[in-house]
């Protein structure tokens, strides 16, 4: 089975989400900065790159982890996505997820995220997109808390 | 191999182009047959036998190429994508 965590530009809330399902990131306390930025592909990913799967593990039940960017069509191509997997790929319905993380975002990921990636303000936008991800922290743990009982 | 040949405007020229790949008559009233977004439509397997489908997606960009190049991989699948746009 396939987990994709799905956010606008595959380089912050997917990234963290996969990292903690895959258990790269505590699930018990917030982690530090440092803890963040050593995440794999932790603001990493460019523009230019969004709608790759990128690959973060196998989980302990081998489950196949990625974390994907959709930019701004999200739910055209959450719908294109699940369509390639049953209607060419011709796998079952419970073979793929694809688990939203950008409601969980909050406005110090979204602007730094922007500033990062987009205007290219690395040292003002990374920090930022640290903070916002340790604010709401708790709620990246319950959702993959969920997604792991679930699928 | 599967062919995708995808459309976000002028439908109807990514229909034809598909069909004439299959060399084979386009249907009446395919207006109203292919036009749901986000579908893969199976239209049939060509001469080498390369299966031929439809895609209408009105927001077609690079993510959207990137994604079906991204779950090719995924799924061991050998894609070719063709746009008209």
């Amino acid at each position: 089975m396939k987990i994709i965590y799905s956010c606008y530009g595959g380089a912050h809330s997917s990234i963290i989400a996969s990292a903690i399902h895959m258990g790269y990131l505590p699930t018990d306390r917030i982690p530090s900065v440092e803890e963040i930025l050593s995440t794999p592909y932790y603001d990493q990913s460019p523009s230019e790159s969004r709608g790759k799967p990128i690959y973060m593990g196998t989980d302990e039940k081998s489950r196949k982890i990625y974390a994907l960017g959709m930019g701004p069509y999200r739910t055209e191509y959450t719908k294109i996505a699940y369509n390639f997997a049953f209607q060419l790929a011709g796998k079952n319905k419970g073979d793929i997820q694809i688990i939203n993380v950008v409601p969980l975002l909050g406005c110090l990921t979204k602007i730094g995220g922007f500033m990062s990636r987009r205007a290219g303000l690395i040292k003002l936008g990374r920090p930022l997109t640290v903070s916002g991800i340790q604010r709401r922290y708790n709620l990246f743990v319950k959702l993959v808390e969920d997604v792991k009982k679930r699928c | 191999m599967k062919i995708i040949y995808v459309s976000n405007k002028s439908f109807y020229a990514a229909v034809e182009a598909a069909y004439l790949h299959l060399k084979s008559d386009i249907p009446e009233n395919i207006t109203n047959v292919y036009n749901e977004e986000g579908n893969f439509y199976y239209l049939g397997v060509d001469r080498e036998l390369n299966e031929i489908y439809l895609l209408y997606s009105s927001k077609y960009n690079y993510i959207l190429k990137n994604l079906l190049e991204g779950f090719s991989d995924l799924y061991d699948e050998k894609i070719l994508t063709i746009y008209l746009a």
